[in-house]
């Protein structure tokens, strides 16, 4: 007889949101539930080959970031060796000539607001 | 990766909260014994000398946001991130000449709606009220509501109380003593505030170096230190100009632009924008160390507070308590000063009681302060959004009024026309692509909005003000 009678009978992991993760930016809040201690891990191969582990521990959620675009899996494995279903987090950052385009605009705007305070009042 | 036990022992947590409170509590009715007038308690007599200028200014601008948001970017947006949150520095530099030229042009004003009134009309100052008003609360809401929220992580305090009691503090000690007091606490918080940042800094230094934390961005979070990074190129520029935006506007340094005495405001303005510079890269390096470390992060806000407490134990948890408490402080007792003094001088005293005396309106400014602390205190209460979402949700807001403030200032032929359409336009336009593209474009894209409107309004005019319209008596 166990002396973790809720140990004996913990529920397989499993994420709160059932498992869909999109991110345009490469970071993600990920969440679970769980009544037992668990491991993240993370692999881009579908058969996990290339699996690392995140994390190991108690908590129900952990921030990931600076992912790059591609399509990531995710497993929650419970200490008594139960798994989750696999997560699927897809990775598909901004557009880059956008991001360039628009860094190139706040350059502008900016020069142009010293410009203005450099140059002073010369119509006074 | 393991967890890590942050928390503080709630005894250790429940005696620092006191004594804080008590010492900012007393220094605010010491100080505040000198103020006669609302001149006195609104701008501190406008003789505030440039070491407690300068203070001011860094303080201010050392929100928790800046200890806390900052690793938070440089855990999402990386080595970009952590430099587009120091961009915001550029805030201060660039009002350096702001604030000199605001002395010359208003030397009895009080607060910068007089200055939109006076410059542009009741319709542009009605909408810079609303957009100041809604700027202002939301960030004396996501202070607070991250005040307690860190309280709670850190040392087990329960969110409610936390937040009660930093709002308490913050409201009392700024009613009894005004500009003042808050000039003085911001000075000793500033210090308080680098030490603590620099100490930590050294102390992550002492348990992994630069080349590990590399390392491991390089092998698992590649994006962090990626040149071309989209989202993170996006924020720079976009921060630089929330930045600009929210100084160029707001009262809170509007109003120590007029409490500087003469010649200070341009020093102390960029004397604590280079103060602040490091601050965000200190803090942002802290959280690109957390992998290294092998510290496990749950919450992307909580960042910062993980790492420390992972470094240095229980002195970590205590010296982040204490420079989260200051951090908090400086900021939330400047807006509930500058937003008082705002209401006011904009509303009392120029719509509903012109004749009131200098005592009655530095007696309202207190009424108005603590009104101010129980509606925030009734918005936290439910704790509702993120520190992130609440604070970046006014950027473009501010970013259109960035160029109806530096034209009105420099330019005769700056008109209403362009001020009002700047703000409209800008404001909706990058409020709506806050919504269809993301918070790292939504201030640029309402700065340039405004910024062509504003121009082509200029252009256009043949209207030439009379500055001499801008020195309106007390």
């Amino acid at each position: 007889m166990s002396i973790l009678p809720g140990a004996a009978h913990a529920e397989a992991p499993s994420f709160t949101n059932g498992g869909e993760y999109s991110s345009d930016t490469g970071h993600v809040l990920l969440s679970w539930e769980a009544d037992q201690r668990v491991t993240l891990s993370i692999a881009q191969d579908p058969d996990m080959s290339d699996a690392r582990t995140l994390y190991s521990g108690t908590q129900t959620s952990y921030f990931l970031s600076g992912l790059s675009d591609g399509e990531y899996r995710l497993h929650l494995e419970g200490e008594n060796g139960e798994v989750s279903e696999p997560a699927i987090l897809t990775v598909a950052h901004q557009s880059l000539a956008q991001a360039l385009w628009l860094t190139l605009i706040g350059l502008i705007i900016t020069a142009g607001i010293i410009a203005t305070i450099v140059r002073g009042a010369r119509d006074d | 990766m393991t967890d890590s036990n942050v928390l503080l022992a709630p005894s250790t947590g429940y005696l620092l909260l006191a004594l804080f409170s008590a010492l900012w509590i007393g220094l605010g009715i010491y100080w505040g014994k000198k103020n006669k007038s609302f001149e006195d308690h609104a701008l501190a007599g406008r003789n505030v000398g440039l070491a407690l200028g300068s203070a001011t200014a860094a303080a201010t601008w050392i929100t928790s946001n800046t200890t806390m948001l900052a690793p938070q970017f440089a855990l999402e947006l990386g080595i970009w991130g952590m430099l587009a949150y120091s961009m915001a520095a550029f805030g201060l530099i660039l009002f350096a000449p702001l604030a000199k030229r605001i002395r010359t042009l208003m030397p009895h004003g009080y607060t910068s709606g007089d200055f939109f009134r006076l410059r542009y009309g009741r319709v542009a100052w009605g909408i810079f009220m609303l957009f100041t008003l809604f700027y202002s609360l939301t960030w004396l809401v996501s202070m607070a509501m991250a005040g307690g929220i860190l309280l709670e992580a850190l040392a087990g305090i329960d969110y409610v109380w936390g937040m009660t009691v930093i709002l308490a503090v913050c409201v009392i000690y700024t009613m009894r003593g005004g500009l003042t007091a808050v000039i003085g606490t911001d000075f000793i918080q500033t210090l308080i505030i680098i030490v603590g940042i620099v100490v930590v800094g050294f102390a992550v230094l002492q348990n992994v170096s630069v080349d590990e934390i590399h390392a491991n961005l390089t092998a698992s979070k590649p994006e962090l230190v990626h040149v071309l990074f989209p989202a993170a190129l996006m924020a720079i520029f976009n921060n630089l100009l929330f930045g600009l935006g929210e100084v160029f506007h707001n009262n809170v340094w509007w109003s120590r632009a007029f409490a500087f005495r003469e010649g200070v405001g341009s020093k102390a303005f960029l004397i604590g924008g280079l103060v602040w510079f490091p601050i965000p890269i200190a803090a942002g390096f802290i959280a690109l160390a957390s992998g290294a470390l092998n510290v496990a992060v749950p919450s992307p806000d909580m960042v910062g507070p993980l790492v420390i407490a992972s470094v240095l134990g229980e002195v970590g948890a205590v010296a982040i308590f204490i420079i989260v408490f200051c951090s908090l402080a400086s900021s939330i007792d400047s807006l509930l000063a500058a937003t008082s003094d705002l209401l006011v001088e904009d509303v009392y005293r120029r719509f509903l009681k012109p004749a009131a005396t200098p005592e009655r309106l530095k007696s309202v400014a207190q009424y108005i302060t603590l009104a101010l602390g129980i509606g925030t205190w009734a918005v936290c209460v439910p704790r509702i959004g993120t520190l992130a979402s609440v604070l970046f949700f006014a950027g473009p807001l501010v970013g259109a009024m960035i160029w109806p403030i530096v034209t009105g200032l420099y330019w005769r032929r700056a008109n209403s026309v362009g001020a009002i359409g700047g703000m409209l336009l800008g404001g909706g336009i990058g409020l709506i692509s806050y919504f269809t593209i993301g918070w790292f474009v939504a201030s640029t894209i309402g700065t340039a909005v405004s910024m062509v409107w504003v121009l082509g309004a200029a252009w256009l005019s043949k209207d030439r003000y009379d500055w001499n319209l801008l020195k309106e008596d007390a």
